[in-house]
């Protein structure tokens, strides 16, 4: 069995985790060549790909859950111009330490989106590249509406 | 703030392999790791750092039983005596002949050869003459 298809681990950033273990074997990171989002059908939705070979973080691919929720998809465009008070942005928003680092980072937190409502949420930033070399970033997030006094189901 | 790092041992040092900031997340992946048996050891290292002092403390909160294992081994192997004999003691070697020994040597053969051929001169010529 393999550390991705492990049919008891079910929170996303650790599947994520294995998954990219397993991609990148004995090298330090996978290269973005050897992801394919279909062996990850259940997770790729929630994953995002952002591109740091030009400087700029730019946005490669954007799951279906993170584009519903902004309402547009922003592939291609650039991590500065997201909207801050988004599941997204929060996700992508600790890059720079992972292009330091060169490991992958998961950060959790809560924040309150433009509709006003708080969300509790979890991501992941996964280093892809070649001889150590960051090309891109695969992250991944999900989180759930909470109340005031304590989580409650997402709408 | 609080991370929790993972560490992995290879090639005879510890390398950060990824970064927390959920402890039971972090001891979670880390028993996960140790489970594959593709590393030596692992550890979880907490990080709190103090934006006040501006300083980090650090301590281990979580280690695989591998590395309590050779640390056990490590400590036996320190605490038993050595066993192995003791080196044998080479003789000491001959002292060599000082230069002034043999020089006075070869000096009293010079004198005597010098005094026995000077008594055989006067024995020959008082035989002659």
């Amino acid at each position: 069995m393999t550390e991705s298809s492990n049919p008891r681990e079910r929170r996303l950033v650790l599947r994520l985790l294995g998954h990219w273990r397993e991609l990148a074997g004995d090298r330090s990171m996978p290269r973005t060549s050897d992801l394919d989002g279909g062996r990850i059908p259940d997770l790729w939705p929630s994953c995002f790909l952002l591109d740091v070979s030009a400087g700029e973080p730019t946005f490669g691919y954007v799951g279906e859950t993170h584009r519903a929720t902004l309402g547009r998809d922003p592939t291609g465009t650039a991590l500065a111009t997201l909207e801050p008070d988004t599941l997204l942005a929060h996700a992508a928003s600790y890059h720079a330490r992972v292009l330091a680092r060169a490991i992958p980072i998961t950060i959790g937190g809560q924040f309150v989106d433009r509709d006003g409502c708080g969300i509790l949420y979890r991501s992941i930033l996964l280093p892809l590249g070649d001889d150590g070399r960051i090309a891109a970033l695969l992250g991944g997030a999900n989180g759930r509406a909470v109340a005031a006094d304590g989580p409650m189901a997402m709408p | 703030m609080i991370l929790f790092e993972i560490h992995l041992f290879r090639q005879g040092a510890w390398k950060v392999d990824s970064v927390f900031d959920d402890r039971d997340l972090a001891v979670y992946e880390a028993q996960r790791i140790e489970h594959t048996g593709r590393q030596s050891a692992v550890r979880v290292i907490e990080e709190i750092y103090d934006e006040i002092t501006e300083r980090t403390k650090t301590r281990t909160i979580w280690r695989s039983s591998k590395v309590d294992k050779e640390n056990l081994e490590s400590g036996k192997r320190r605490l038993q005596p050595p066993n192995v004999p003791p080196p044998r003691r080479r003789p000491p070697p001959p002292k060599p002949k000082t230069s002034s020994t043999l020089l006075i040597f070869n000096l009293v053969v010079i004198i005597l050869g010098g005094l026995g051929a000077l008594y055989l001169l006067q024995h020959y010529f008082s035989d002659v003459f």
